[in-house]
C-alpha cells in the first residue's frame, strides 16, 4: 500500500500551484528546452536538483536541503530511500534525519525488505502530514540547534 | 604532513559557509582526477566534520576559527601507482577529547550525537582524530582515493592547467 503511495509522492508537490516557489508549466517546458539545448554544447553540465538524472547531483541537492532546512524537500529524501545506489540512500537518511530528528528505523546498508518497510513508514509519515508544505522554513534552525547537547556526547562512554 | 599544504583556507565556524567549503573540497578533488562518487562522499565527511565542529566543538559559536588544509594523495614527490586521491586536514580550536573515543554510533544507536563521526568512517578511506599540538583543538585527516576515470579538465597534479590567457 505504501509502496504504491511512495511512488506517486511527490505528485501533491509538483502539481500544487500555491506551493511556494512552483514555477508555471511554461517556465518548465523552457526549463526543460534549455536543458536539452545545454546538454548539446560543448562542456555539457549536468542539471542539477533532486530531478537530475545524475545521482550525484541528487546528493548535493540533498545537502544543499540540509543547509537551507528545507523541508519542502522531504518527499525528493524519501524517494532517495529507494535508490539503487547504497550512497544515495546514505545521503536521503542522514539528511531526512538531520531535518526531522528521525530514521524511523531505516539503515541503508540493510536487506533491500527492511529498507523497503522502513521506507514504508516514512511514505505514511509524509502522506499523513496535513499541511506538510507549511512546515517549509520553520526548521532553518534545526541544523546546527536540533540535536546537539554540549561536548563532544560520543566521546562520553556514559552518554 | 611536513610538506606545506597546497591549499590552505581559513574560515569562522558558522553554517552558512558549509556549502562554499564543501562545493570547493570537490572541486579540487575532481581536478585532481578523484572520481565523481569519490567526490560527492568526500563533500559529505567534510560537510559531516564541519557540522561536528561547529555544534560540539564550538557549540554554535559562529566566529571561532577553522582550518582546512588540502593535499594531493598520494604527494607529487612521492613515486606511486596508487589511483589519485586528495587529503584534506581540518583543524579547530575546540576543547580536546580523547581521539581513541571518538568511535561514532552505530546507525541504529538513537541517541543523539555522533552519527556524523560513524559517516565519516564509513564513506572516507582514512579518517584519523587527533589532538592539536599546545592543548588546544582537534586535527581531523581525512584521506580519499578515488578510482582513475578521465573527467573534463582534469589536468592531475602534474598537469598543463592554465589561468588562460587574459592579461587581467
Amino acid at each position: 500500500m505504501a509502496s504504491t503511495h511512495r511512488r506517486h509522492i511527490l505528485a501533491p508537490v509538483r502539481s500544487n500551484p500555491t506551493r511556494p516557489g512552483a514555477r508555471p508549466a511554461a517556465h518548465c517546458v523552457a526549463a526543460v528546452v534549455c536543458g536539452l539545448i545545454a546538454c548539446t554544447s560543448p562542456g555539457c553540465r549536468i542539471p542539477k536538483g533532486f530531478d537530475s538524472p545524475e545521482s550525484m547531483a541528487r546528493v548535493d541537492a540533498a545537502l544543499e536541503a540540509t543547509d537551507r532546512g528545507d523541508m519542502d524537500s522531504l518527499p525528493h529524501l524519501i524517494e532517495m530511500l529507494d535508490s539503487d545506489d547504497p550512497f544515495v540512500r546514505l545521503v536521503g537518511i542522514r539528511t531526512l534525519e538531520r531535518l526531522t530528528g528521525e530514521t524511523k528505523g531505516y539503515r541503508h546498508d540493510d536487506p533491500p525488505a527492511d529498507r523497503r518497510r522502513a521506507a514504508d513508514a516514512w511514505a505514511e509519515w509524509w502522506l499523513a502530514q496535513p499541511n506538510a508544505q507549511a512546515q517549509a522554513g520553520v526548521a532553518a534552525r534545526t541544523r546546527i540547534a536540533g540535536l546537539g547537547t554540549p561536548g563532544y556526547p560520543w566521546a562520553d562512554p556514559d552518554a | 604532513m611536513s610538506q606545506p599544504a597546497h591549499i590552505t583556507v581559513h574560515l569562522h565556524g558558522d553554517p552558512k559557509y558549509l556549502a562554499g567549503v564543501r562545493e570547493m573540497v570537490a572541486s579540487v578533488a575532481r581536478r585532481l582526477g578523484v572520481d565523481e562518487l569519490s567526490c560527492s562522499q568526500l563533500a559529505l565527511a567534510v560537510d559531516e566534520a564541519l557540522c561536528n565542529v561547529i555544534r560540539h566543538g564550538y557549540q554554535g559559536q559562529d566566529e571561532r576559527p577553522i582550518w582546512i588544509r588540502i593535499w594531493p594523495e598520494p604527494l607529487e614527490s612521492l613515486k606511486s601507482d596508487a589511483p589519485p586521491g586528495i587529503r584534506v586536514v581540518i583543524e579547530d580550536e575546540a576543547a580536546q577529547v580523547d581521539p581513541a573515543a571518538m568511535q561514532g554510533r552505530e546507525l541504529d544507536d538513537v541517541r543523539p550525537g555522533g552519527l556524523g563521526v560513524h559517516i565519516i568512517r564509513e564513506v572516507m578511506d582514512e579518517a584519523i582524530y587527533e589532538k592539536r599540538s599546545g592543548g588546544v583543538g582537534m586535527s581531523l585527516t581525512l584521506i580519499k582515493r578515488g578510482n582513475v576515470t578521465p573527467t573534463v579538465g582534469a589536468q592531475g597534479p602534474k598537469g598543463n592547467a592554465s589561468c588562460g590567457n587574459d592579461p587581467a
